[in-house]
């Protein structure tokens, strides 16, 4: 029974951190490319403004 | 460009969900168990294709830094440190699934074994360059130096390899020069099937960290012509 | 304008003006060796601290102490190495060095040679003390310890002077460089200390072949690789 646990904390670890990699990468996207289009958006109406 | 990206990123995503089941299937319910480790060897199905993708990331690090180095494109800047964070995943994933296997199945949760010292070693040379990156003063110095680093990473890691297996080694052997240890049908298609899972997972947080770098390399520039234009 | 005067240096002509430049700024003010010598001083006592002798003592001489010599050599080194490139980057000499009117592979091999040259002095001095310390017997083993001290200093020399370039365009210092050169250099340092250890304890020097051809084919590769990627280093 005890190889079971190892075994399971082994795939737990394996998908957790995979999946876990996956959504900051995600969200980081996300974020970034929230910022490009405002900027776009701003760029395109008159003058390039300075974003904060 | 945006399209293209995005059907191969669905494509990718398909496949691998797909192929998960299947994978998960080959291990669980049709590999046999192992006879003298039982269960816990079934670690075995995810350390070895983790293993494989990590070594594969190098010489995709190696790829992209010489490309850099070639011709300062910044593609290939992007696929370079694509690689070698995604690698970093991998690689601490590896230095996380060993000992979960070791401690059951050599009854010590760490030994300086060759394969186990070298994953360790490459964790610190891929820490370093991401380190040395943030470091850097302005994103052009950063990718060059670390299309040098991984340059020298990347050909250092087999050297390091050899080196700590004649130092020592013990590394059990499970599809070695000598057939001595050959696996049951079950456990090489479940084998397989993994590591091709494990691949496309590869491959699909590679293409998202790229699109990442690649965005904001264009949100740098548009700041920066936003701000020098604002002076 | 075809003053034959006027030609620039070739290769080795070039790199040994570079070479000749540091050791004589060193020369006059042996900042760096002296600095480099004391940390060694340091290392060593603390490791005389930080250890049982006579457990040492006991083991023989092959067992701790090559590690020891060794850890003590590539940390100096390491602070060796940061303060050589610190030179230029104070005076902005480095961007007058990088504009010189030759192959920037030629500056590397001309660093190369003066960090060695240092090395070469700090193991005069640290070798000897080593030994006094520890208790080892170097003088029956001059000759083979001095061939395989000499066979990985010139790696070691070749591989931290090549990092040292690169941290030193980050301006971070010692930590950094030996956080990213000594992963690098384990091979290297595997052999150093396995074939200290073998000439410690009177083995002859054939059975360590492999090692021996090892540290000269990683001596080789590095200067090899580190002359043809420099470029990118030096780059403004």
């Amino acid at each position: 029974m005890k190889s079971y646990v190892f075994l399971f904390w082994g795939y737990l670890v394996v998908w957790v951190g995979l999946m876990a990699y996956f959504v900051v990468l995600g969200r980081k996207i996300a974020s970034v490319a929230r910022r490009l289009d405002s900027l776009e958006a701003r760029t395109q109406g008159g003058d390039p403004r300075r974003t904060t | 460009m945006r399209r293209g990206y995005d059907v191969f990123m669905a494509v990718l995503f398909a496949a691998t969900v797909a192929l998960m089941p299947v994978a998960l299937y080959l291990i669980f319910v049709n590999a046999p168990e192992e006879k003298v480790m039982g269960a816990v060897q079934k670690i075995f199905y995810f350390h070895v294709p983790i293993a494989a993708v990590t070594f594969l990331s190098v010489f995709v690090l190696l790829a992209g830094a010489t490309g850099y180095l070639w011709t300062r494109r910044a593609g290939w800047d992007h696929l370079s440190i694509a690689s070698a964070e995604v690698g970093l995943v991998f690689c601490t994933l590896v230095l996380i699934t060993g000992p979960i296997w070791a401690k059951p199945a050599w009854g010590v949760w760490w030994t300086w074994e060759a394969k186990l010292t070298t994953t360790l070693i490459l964790w610190l040379l891929l820490a370093g360059i991401l380190l040395s990156r943030a470091y850097a003063s302005a994103p052009e110095q950063g990718a060059r130096v670390a299309a040098v680093l991984g340059v020298v990473a990347a050909l250092d890691v087999p050297i390091v390899y050899k080196a700590v297996d004649w130092w020592r080694g013990n590394h059990p052997i499970v599809f070695g020069a000598g057939k001595t240890n050959p696996l049951a049908p079950g456990m090489l298609s479940a084998l397989l099937v993994s590591m091709l899972v494990f691949v496309l997972l590869y491959a699909l947080l590679l293409a998202a960290r790229m699109r990442l770098a690649a965005l904001e390399d264009r949100l740098a520039a548009l700041e920066d012509a936003a701000w020098r234009s604002q002076s | 304008m075809n003053d034959l005067h006027a030609r620039p240096p070739g290769f080795f002509s070039a790199a040994l003006i570079v070479a000749r430049k540091d050791l004589r700024i060193e020369g006059r003010t042996k900042e760096t060796l002296s600095a480099t010598v004391l940390f060694a001083l340091v290392e060593l006592v603390v490791f005389g601290f930080a250890f049982d002798l006579d457990t040492i003592r006991r083991m023989g001489p092959g067992k701790v102490v090559p590690g020891l010599l060794w850890m003590t050599l590539a940390f100096s080194a390491i602070v060796g190495f940061t303060r050589s490139f610190r030179l230029e980057r104070s005076r902005e000499a480095l961007i007058a060095v990088a504009l010189a009117p030759i192959d920037r592979g030629a500056v590397y091999v001309g660093k190369w040679i003066a960090n060695f040259a240092l090395l070469l002095m700090l193991e005069a001095v640290l070798l000897p003390l080593t030994a006094l310390f520890f208790d080892v017997n170097i003088v029956d083993v001059a000759l083979p310890l001095a061939l395989v001290v000499l066979l990985h200093t010139v790696g070691l020399a070749a591989l931290g002077t090549l990092f040292a370039a690169v941290v030193s365009r980050l301006g971070r210092g010692e930590a950094l460089l030996a956080t990213l050169l000594l992963p690098a250099a384990t091979p290297l340092f595997l052999s150093a200390v396995h074939c200290t250890a073998s000439v410690l304890e009177a083995t002859p020097l054939s059975a360590d072949r492999k090692w021996l051809l090892l540290a000269l084919g990683l001596d080789v590769l590095y200067v090899l690789v580190a002359i043809l990627i420099f470029d990118a280093i030096l780059e403004e």
